[in-house]
């Protein structure tokens, strides 16, 4: 199993795994406090077009997919300051147009099916030097921003009114981390594929929430259970021949069960 | 008592809503330091009491008018300092699903002390631990406020508006939505803090024993609001 190490695209997967395991669960986070997760289906589509449309102009798709998440990502925070009814079906129409135009693109300019494929389910073993630096740049940016403004995104996690009574920039906060989650997701892209995203959000910070902890202990059990998640979702890929992105969903899944269960016995005891 | 030059709030010709529909119109008020320390603002269900608080913590956009609140403006540039002054209890609710524990929302309160980026120091986990003590609940420090019953979790609200350390307490509703014994909890712990005397206390409320506290009022109605003495 070793010997694996001395191949490049393994030892790129590698690094990837560990930065996008460790630093996006707080995007997960994040995601599930300010309740994101319609919004994030809408930015993981835009990406997805994104991508589709730098196939088809010749530019690396994580380029393109990072734009269109970041500019998805402006227009979510505006909308989502809106009435949720109005803004959940905006982001259905968001996310329905981007899926169809996404492909009459592939299908328009005959991408290679593989390619894309590739999109929909990742190819971390297929990643180029600017999609590792890109990716774990994004996972440093997330960490970095994290704690820095811990005590701000903890206020603003917990109450975005109750935050701007006590002085804290919660509009300003609040933006950047819709911003933030959104440009996780669109540099998650070549690692897990749009869809499966949640395999490196979702799910450890999942997993973390069953922890029970404040924010400080659900970050860093989110990113805990991110690198387990990864590389046994990885390892069991290598072993059973599967393709990477579903094998981490399903370790994923296993171990969010698992600590349903270790919370459910914490509570029964 | 004489009268300080920076009034605690005033509002001129202040215009409040909600879409088409007014709240208050043109309301004209100003309440001084010196005036008394505990101001009920009271009222008919509907009147603007909370709104109009909401409004001069900046939470509440004027639709026309101006308020301010210990000489500042709300959203204006260093609103924020004024904000650090203030301890807001806003009208109970229970809490979001993200999980904090008790001491963590309590310490959001002592946010301003701090400012932004800054780091905490021993005075501020000392605010803190005093604040959970005088409210009751600093035996549920490490408790998560979701697993709180409603009264426990409105003193929470109240210890984080006390560590603050404010000059002006905001407190809407405070004995709200609580049972008898909740409410007599509160009403003990908000006289407390009345006889203290450290802060001025804008207070919303229905209750009579709360209002006994107060030595001037703001009374809404009708889109109208005026102030008289208790």
């Amino acid at each position: 199993m070793l010997e694996i190490l001395a191949l490049l695209p393994f030892r790129r997967a590698l690094i990837a795994l560990a930065a996008t395991g460790m630093a996006f669960p707080a995007l997960g986070t994040f995601i599930l406090a300010l309740e994101l997760v319609p919004a994030r289906f809408a930015v993981m589509h835009a990406s997805l077009l994104g991508a589709a449309l730098g196939l088809l102009v010749g530019i690396p798709p994580i380029v393109s997919a990072l734009a269109a998440a970041l500019v998805m990502g402006a227009g979510v925070a505006r909308l989502s300051e809106r009435t949720t009814v109005s803004a959940g079906g905006s982001l259905g129409l968001v996310m329905t147009l981007s899926l169809g135009l996404a492909f009459i693109l592939f299908y328009k300019s005959q991408v290679n099916a593989i390619e894309a494929f590739d999109l929909f389910w990742g190819s971390v073993l297929a990643l180029s030097n600017l999609e590792l630096i890109l990716t774990c740049g994004g996972a440093a940016l997330v960490i970095v921003l994290v704690v820095t403004f811990f005590r701000e995104i903890r206020a603003v996690l917990y109450d975005r009114e109750l935050a701007t009574a006590h002085g804290v920039p919660a509009r300003a906060v609040y933006y950047g981390i819709v911003i933030l989650v959104c440009l996780g997701i669109g540099l998650a892209m070549k690692v897990t594929g749009a869809l499966m995203v949640d395999a490196v959000t979702i799910l450890p910070a999942l997993a973390a929430r069953s922890m029970r902890k404040g924010l400080r202990g659900t970050l860093l059990w989110g990113a805990l259970f991110g690198f387990a998640m990864n590389y046994g979702g990885f390892a069991l890929a290598l072993l059973l021949d599967l393709p990477t992105s579903p094998a981490i969903i399903v370790v994923g899944s296993a171990i969010v069960f698992a600590s349903r269960a270790v919370e459910h016995r914490q509570r029964l005891s | 008592m004489t009268a300080n030059a920076t009034p605690i709030l005033a509002a001129e010709r202040l215009s409040l809503g909600y879409g088409d529909m007014m709240v208050l119109d043109g309301v004209s008020v100003r309440v001084d330091q010196g005036h008394g320390r505990i101001i009920g603002l009271r009222g008919p269900n509907g009147a603007g009491k909370s709104t109009f608080m909401r409004s001069c913590l900046g939470l509440h956009a004027p639709s026309s008018g101006s308020v301010r609140l210990l000489g500042a403006t709300p959203g204006a540039r260093g609103f924020g300092r004024v904000l650090a002054r203030v301890g807001y209890v806003p009208q109970s609710r229970a809490p979001g699903q993200f999980r904090l524990t008790v001491a963590e929302v309590v310490g959001l309160g002592r946010y301003g002390r701090i400012g932004f980026l800054g780091h905490s120091r021993p005075a501020d986990h000392e605010a803190i631990g005093l604040a959970m003590w005088r409210a009751g609940v600093e035996h549920l420090a490490a408790r998560a406020v979701q697993e709180l019953s409603g009264g426990q979790f409105q003193r929470v609200a109240i210890a984080r508006a006390m560590a603050a350390e404010p000059e002006l307490y905001m407190m809407d509703e405070p004995g709200s939505h609580l049972d008898a014994q909740g409410r007599a909890g509160i009403v003990e712990l908000l006289a407390s803090l009345a006889r203290e005397g450290s802060a001025s206390m804008l207070l919303v409320s229905h209750d009579p024993e709360l209002l006994a506290l107060c030595d001037t009022f703001i009374d809404f109605k009708q889109g109208r609001a005026e102030v008289s003495r208790a």
